[in-house]
């Protein structure tokens, strides 16, 4: 069923950060431990699907040379209310989210689904595809959130499990999220059968 | 209300004021082109080989533009002759006769379990690298190595390897001569298409030790030249094949074909 | 000084790819090749430095001033994307050789994250006009830095004997996390 189709493929076959290589910035980033890999996935989770939403439903009434600056302005226009919203009810997230809390409007998943999907598919079809993506993107961010924040400080979502000087700091720091991105893509290959 | 006005006004100025910078800025950097340019491209095939010499079809297209005089209609070798001839129209010259249709050739007939080796070569995959180390560890030093070189560097996708030998199919062969370039032992040459005859080697080693190198290997037996003298020669342990005096359709080559103890003539 | 800290800390020591992880999707994509690394580190370049003056301008004399500081998401975005296409139109009328040596990187520029993150930390860092110019080019300097080392690295790479399954991009990220590694190194120099 295209509808199922269009949910699950975010999740797994096309999942946007370990197989379409998008919008990575984010995610080596604030992945150094898990609270911030939630915080930042939400806030990308409501601009996709909301912007999907959007742009799906105003995609007649766009003509194509000018579709880019005005997905553009609409994107731009989620990410300042989610910018705001984090920084008042939210705020010690927002300070450890920093500068990509406003650089999720040229995060390539949100500009590239608007473009790929959004402007050419009905409204559930494009909501749909929104959540997958985002639940894809979720999984693949927290995953290497638990990962980078329990080999470097011994803790899973604040929960100190050991001491920390048994954990190699090197994982919270920018080396231990390349390291560790690509020993999961490699795993991901392998689980696969099939090298990107 | 006041903020929302202000803001609406703000960022549509912003907007306007861009939108006008590029309209004015598009008609004053108007770069003026040649017309002729962007139909000359639209022939072309756009494979950007470089048979013509120069660096990609856009290259080649302002040159014939400029009407530079040095690069002619027919410069366009992997075009073949309806792009020659749409050329020709466009540019409005006489229609060239050389065009002729040509074809890559590999003088190997050896497949890889054929071939004799004297080393196992554990290297960097590529016939360049293998080549410059004790030849591949192949006790033939002229024969193809089967790293497909010649394969990977085909913009037309018309070599395949078959049993390490790479073989190249004559509908998609535009003669370009990129294999030519990248087979590090030259044994790759270009042949007219109609004459589609080869000794399909490139040893000068003497006989015997060409015999023990490989089985299907040239002799230099000079049974080819007593049968068909006007095109075979014998000349530094390998025979050779004179294209100018054959004529088409290579049938005056049967008997050498047919007499050749290592079967080493091929009709491809 | 002041500027000297400046550069030299967003070349080096806070390298925008290596260890601020901005812009990492042309890094990934754009450095299989030498030429074409050289290529998007001229137009990262050229564009930051413009689109970070011009943002900075459009801020502090008319965001400001308005109290419409909510809106710099948007404009920002819309001068970025005005100026690379001015600038596209200017340097193919004008500078044809630096038009042709950036190909297509000029207008893929418009998503990469750095020109906007820069834009947006010159004013969280409340520079002045002339520490964030100083800074927008010590960081597209370090953009450059890394990515050129980083083409000639995957170069060899795309021939050495890899495992299967890390071939490719796995591999990639690896030789980052060991480049990012070297980078960390420059912590503490001259006392920043």
């Amino acid at each position: 069923m295209s509808l199922w189709r269009d949910f699950n493929a975010g999740i797994a076959i096309e999942n946007p950060v370990l197989r379409l290589m998008i919008g990575l910035c984010p995610v080596l980033a604030v992945s150094n431990n898990a609270i911030n890999a939630l915080g930042m996935s939400c806030a990308v989770a409501f601009v996709l699907i909301c912007s999907n939403m959007v742009v799906a439903m105003i995609r007649k009434l766009v003509p194509d040379e000018v579709r880019i600056p005005i997905f553009i302005i609409v994107i731009s226009t989620f990410v300042t209310i989610i910018d705001y919203v984090m920084n008042a009810y939210f705020p010690a997230l927002y300070q450890a989210l920093g500068v990509f809390v406003p650089l999720i409007v040229v995060n390539c998943i949100i500009l590239g689904r608007a473009e790929a999907f959004a402007y050419r598919q009905p409204v559930l079809n494009s909501i749909l595809d929104g959540v997958g993506m985002s639940l894809g993107f979720t999984l693949a961010l927290v995953s290497i959130g638990v990962v980078r924040e329990l080999l470097g400080v011994g803790a899973i979502f604040g929960l100190q499990l050991f001491e920390p000087t048994l954990a190699a700091i090197i994982m919270i720091l920018p080396p231990g999220a390349f390291l560790t991105i690509g020993c999961l893509m490699a795993a991901l290959n392998k689980l696969e059968n099939k090298v990107l | 209300m006041d903020i929302l006005l202000l803001s609406v006004i703000v960022l549509g100025g912003l907007g306007f004021i861009f939108a006008a910078l590029l309209a004015l800025a598009a008609d004053y950097f108007r770069a003026a082109e040649d017309p002729r340019i962007v139909k000359i491209l639209a022939i072309l095939p756009g494979t950007n080989c470089g048979a013509c010499g120069v660096a990609g079809c856009r290259a080649f297209a302002e040159k014939l533009a400029a009407a530079a005089g040095d690069v002619l209609v027919s410069g366009c070798v992997s075009g073949g002759v309806t792009v020659v001839q749409k050329l020709a129209e466009l540019m409005g010259v006489a229609q060239p006769t050389d065009a002729h249709k040509k074809i890559a050739a590999v003088h190997c007939w050896a497949k890889v379990d054929q071939r004799q080796a004297l080393a196992r070569y554990s290297g960097v995959m590529t016939c360049q690298s293998a080549n410059l180390v004790a030849g591949g560890g192949l006790m033939c030093r002229y024969g193809c190595l089967g790293y497909a070189d010649c394969v990977l560097v085909c913009p037309f996708d018309a070599i395949k390897m078959e049993q390490g030998l790479p073989v190249v199919d004559p509908d998609r062969c535009t003669s370009c001569a990129l294999c030519v370039a990248a087979c590090p032992r030259q044994i790759i040459d270009i042949i007219p298409f109609t004459k589609r005859v080869i000794v399909a080697c490139s040893s000068r080693d003497s006989g015997a030790v060409t015999r023990k190198n490989c089985p299907v290997g040239c002799i230099a037996c000079k049974i080819c030249e007593k049968e068909v003298p006007e095109i075979f020669k014998v000349a530094d342990n390998l025979a050779r094949m004179d294209y100018n005096r054959l004529k088409e359709s290579g049938a005056a080559c049967e008997a050498a074909i047919n007499k050749c103890p290592t079967k080493c003539i091929v009709k491809l | 000084m002041e500027l000297f800290g400046i550069f030299f800390s967003a070349l080096l020591i806070n390298n925008i790819l290596l260890i601020r992880f901005l812009a990492l999707c042309s890094f990934f994509g754009v450095s299989t090749k030498i030429d074409t690394a050289v290529g998007m580190s001229f137009a990262v370049v050229f564009v930051m430095t413009i689109s970070s003056a011009v943002s900075w301008i459009i801020y502090h004399f008319i965001l400001s001033p308005f109290h419409l500081e909510f809106l710099r998401t948007a404009s920002f975005i819309l001068t970025i994307a005005a100026l690379v296409q001015l600038e596209e139109l200017y340097l193919r009328k004008m500078i044809p050789a630096l038009y042709r040596a950036m190909g297509i990187y000029l207008p893929l520029i418009t998503t990469n994250c750095a020109i906007l993150a820069v834009a947006f930390l010159a004013i969280d860092y409340r520079f002045g006009f002339l520490s964030a110019m100083v800074y927008s080019l010590g960081v597209s300097i370090g953009y450059s830095l890394a990515i050129v080392l980083f083409a000639y690295v995957r170069e060899r790479l795309a021939l050495a004997p890899i495992p299967k399954w890390f071939q490719g991009y796995p591999i990639a990220f690896i030789t980052a996390a060991l480049m990012s590694l070297a980078f960390l190194g420059f912590t503490g120099m001259f006392g920043l």
